[in-house]
């Protein structure tokens, strides 16, 4: 066999590199990556029926005591004030001490 | 093709998934032989791929549309590959930026009709080429990415990418004119 000039064995190789074969992908791989990607999706903000009752509830936690103001009496709302101070003196500050703190 | 991908990418960061799947089978050709290129096994090279991908798509959002798609897409797979071949990014930078300024263009190269049988040499002798020759290759020759996009995509200096490839075609010279004697 005869040796190729530079030009021939230049010519082969080009030849060779622009017609290197692409491998077929293998048909698993699209599915694998989606069902991946389905698992990852971002979460979006949406409000449950939890959601709702909670903001209920909290509203109305917030709303009876004001609407109780509403309603009561003087003579209740000194009574009140009396049985709070009984309360507070019957209590020693060593008993409310933890209280204070935190604990 | 280019604004295609750029509406799907816009579509997909959305939370389109029915955008990206077009991405993803637009590009998987690429990205799977990209990656089989550098790792040589079929299996882990689809794995690989499925990361890239994942990871795309989690990295969506940053995507600014600065470089092309594609490039970007690549620079995730070749990052993962140099992870999982650490030897990859020190050959490649080992080629150093010696000899070519004029690289000639396979274009300027007069083509003949080679043999079969030489082409076939000469596919297999591709195939048995460090990593770091097959990888250029395959984004040169199969991905068609200009010498600046390789250079980005791998994050080497130009001159590197040039001469790698250089290289990579002196060696199948060589190879061919071993058989020939």
């Amino acid at each position: 066999m005869t040796k190729p000039t530079h030009g021939d064995a230049d010519s082969a190789v080009a030849d060779a590199l622009l017609t290197y074969p692409l491998v077929l992908v293998p048909p698993t791989l699209k599915p694998n990556v989606m069902r991946r990607i389905t698992r990852l999706a971002r979460p979006r903000f949406s409000l449950t029926w939890f959601d709702y009752a909670l903001w209920l509830f909290g509203s109305g936690m917030a709303a009876t005591p004001l609407l109780a103001l509403q309603f009561i009496t003087p003579q209740m709302l000194f009574r009140l004030q009396v049985e709070f101070y009984i309360i507070a003196q019957r209590l020693s500050p060593s008993f409310l001490l933890p209280m204070w703190l935190g604990g | 093709m280019a604004d295609n991908d750029l509406d799907l990418v816009r579509r997909a960061q959305k939370g389109d998934m029915q955008a990206f799947e077009s991405l993803v089978v637009k590009h998987q050709q690429f990205v799977f032989n990209l990656a089989l290129r550098a790792v040589g096994d079929p299996r882990e090279a689809e794995d690989l791929a499925q990361e890239s991908f994942v990871r795309a798509w989690l990295a969506l959002p940053n995507f600014r549309g600065q470089a092309q798609f594609r490039t970007w897409l690549y620079r995730i797979v070749t990052n993962l590959c140099y992870n999982r071949l650490p030897r990859l990014r020190r050959d490649l930078s080992a080629f150093g930026e010696d000899q070519v300024s004029d690289v000639p263009d396979e274009t300027d190269v007069v083509a003949s009709v080679e043999t079969d049988q030489t082409r076939k040499f000469l596919h297999a002798q591709i195939n048995n080429l460090p990593e770091s020759y097959r990888v250029l290759i395959s984004l040169r020759y199969q991905e068609e990415l200009s010498y600046e996009e390789i250079a980005q995509v791998l994050n080497l200096p130009l001159g590197t990418v040039k001469t790698g490839l250089f290289r990579a075609k002196e060696r199948l010279r060589e190879k061919l004119e071993e058989m020939e004697e």
